[in-house]
């Protein structure tokens, strides 16, 4: 990758001036702190608007529950802030064609494409983790949680980023077909709103479904036995993404 | 210098060339005209490597450019039409980034920063953001990155388009002293004034083939109009009827002291027109042989005339 630096430099430079990375961290952190808020509260409004208090005893009200309701909170909200947050950095540099200066000088698509999933791959790990540990710090204060170690916590946000990791790979893959940001977005939204989950209901493809790894990171800890084939099958298909973006980018005719 | 033969292109079920060749010469300014459309911007991302192409030979700097792409564009400079930066930075945080893909060292860097920025009168905005830059002032950092890495071949594409005429004279005289430092610039605009200030020779590219390629003096004396306009000390109205008994005179205007004067044959008109004007008895004030312009030439070899 020729001249990686340049371009990690400049990604970085990007994310100070547009503020992509950090949108992204707030809104994870403010998701992780409404949860147990939201929690909280939610007994007190049903009361208010005179529903009967039984419902709450159908609502899982433990720590692990709390972080599952956040991470189905995540994996819908959180996708489309994402996805809609970092569909520019690829895009623009097609669509808007800030590529072309760099590529007349030699520019590497390769160190293009792995610059920005290596920023924004490990925005989303920290973005993921910091998330999961004010959700899981804010309800131990609220509920008085105790239990669930903060090693689980950290291994379910590990898992919980990959997922969306992939879909980065996935969104910059359909970006550099489509070159346009909002069709690609809604093609990975729909990849994983729908496609997914009716893929996982057939038994000879959930286990190596990329989704799988939302159900993993459930369990709070590496089950390696399930876990083994869904983080091989995703690493493949990243890497594939991965590839066939800077194949695709490479080959371009610019008009 | 560059050398190509029988250039193919298509886009879908419309190809945009023809199978056109052209050879440019070191240290020459080629123009490279046509109508919008003509195919201009193609033919230059084809030989800047941004795009491929159907069929054809393309040697440039003495290499195929199929399968030196990468070699080959250490040795080239381009600068497109409408060039694009990351708005977010500022000029000279852009001539960084250029000069480290380019994998200059530091003070390398640094150094030519600061020349070009010099050499485009953008000092002053460097620190400012590209976002904040009019069309001209992109225009010349495009100019600047195109020749960062002090290319022997230069493309440039409309590079005067969104300049002002300060501006545009300030950069002809960077591509005349681009010229001057031995580079090679192949120039594609509309601005056939510019091309008649700076071209060595001109191509006309129409309907995907090249219609016309000549060194441009040779080009203007073939395409001489057999028109004299004469301007007289006093009225000339009375000259009309003898003149007209000439065989070589075609057609004669005349506003009162300024005559027109349209003849068959330019080169016997020429042994002739003197000695016969001379016989009047009205003093001639000027006598010019009318010279078609590039715009002249340009629109019939477009109109086939």
């Amino acid at each position: 990758m020729k001249n990686f630096s340049a371009y990690f430099k400049k990604e970085i430079l990007e994310n100070l001036r547009t503020y992509r990375l950090l949108i992204l961290i707030v809104a994870y952190i403010l998701f992780g702190l409404m949860e147990p808020i939201m929690y909280r509260m939610l007994p007190m409004i049903l009361e208010s608007e005179g529903f009967d208090p039984a419902m709450l005893q159908m609502m899982d009200t433990s720590q692990q529950g709390l972080l599952r309701s956040y991470m189905a909170n995540l994996s819908q909200i959180g996708l489309i802030v994402v996805t809609l947050t970092v569909m520019g950095t690829l895009a623009h540099e097609l669509q808007r064609k800030y590529w072309i200066l760099p590529r007349s000088k030699g520019g590497s698509a390769t160190s293009l494409v792995f610059s920005k999933f290596l920023l924004y791959g490990s925005g989303l790990v920290v973005a993921t983790l910091l998330g999961f540990m004010v959700n899981n710090f804010y309800g131990r204060v609220l509920f008085e949680y105790t239990g669930l170690e903060t090693l689980g916590v950290i291994q379910s946000g590990l898992l919980f980023s990959l997922y969306f990791i992939f879909l980065l790979s996935l969104l910059f893959f359909l970006i550099s077909i489509i070159q346009k940001g909002i069709p690609a977005v809604l093609l990975t939204l729909f990849v994983s709103f729908l496609v997914f989950p009716l893929l996982s209901n057939f038994n000879a493809l959930q286990n190596f479904l990329p989704y799988g790894l939302i159900e993993e990171s459930a369990k709070f800890f590496f089950d390696w036995p399930s876990l083994g084939p869904v983080l091989g099958s995703t690493l493949v298909l990243t890497a594939l993404c991965l590839f066939g973006t800077v194949r695709r980018i490479k080959t371009m005719e610019i008009l | 210098m560059i050398e190509v033969k029988n250039l193919q292109k298509q886009f879908g079920k419309h190809q945009v060339l023809k199978g056109i060749d052209f050879t440019i010469n070191p240290g020459e300014i080629y123009g490279f005209l046509g109508q919008n459309g003509a195919g201009k911007t193609t033919t230059m991302n084809i030989l800047t490597g941004l795009t491929s192409y159907r069929q054809g030979d393309i040697v440039i700097d003495g290499l195929p450019l199929q399968g030196n792409i990468e070699k080959l564009q250490k040795v080239i400079g381009y600068l497109p039409e409408d060039p694009q930066f990351y708005p977010y930075m500022k000029g000279i945080e852009y001539l960084e980034y250029i000069g480290k893909i380019s994998g200059y060292s530091r003070e390398t860097i640094d150094k030519r920063n600061q020349e070009l920025l010099h050499l485009v009168n953008l000092t002053e905005a460097s620190n400012r953001k590209i976002g904040g830059y009019s069309r001209g002032m992109r225009q010349r950092l495009g100019l600047a990155v195109s020749v960062y890495n002090h290319p022997k071949i230069l493309f440039l594409d409309e590079p005067s388009s969104a300049l002002d005429p300060q501006g545009r004279r300030e950069l002809l005289d960077i591509i005349l002293g681009l010229k001057d430092e031995n580079t090679t610039i192949f120039l594609s605009t509309h601005i056939l004034s510019d091309v008649e200030k700076i071209c060595d020779r001109i191509a006309i590219l129409h309907e995907g083939t090249i219609h016309l390629e000549e060194n441009l003096e040779t080009l203007q004396e073939q395409y001489l109009q057999p028109v004299y306009e004469i301007q007289w000390e006093g009225d000339c109205s009375a000259l009309k009827e003898p003149l007209l008994q000439e065989s070589w005179v075609d057609k004669i205007n005349i506003n009162k002291n300024h005559m027109t004067l349209y003849v068959h044959d330019r080169k016997k008109a020429q042994g002739k027109l003197l000695e016969v004007l001379s016989g009047f008895s009205l003093p001639i004030i000027s006598l010019s042989l009318k010279r078609s312009s590039l715009e002249d030439i340009f629109v019939k070899v477009v109109n086939g005339k």
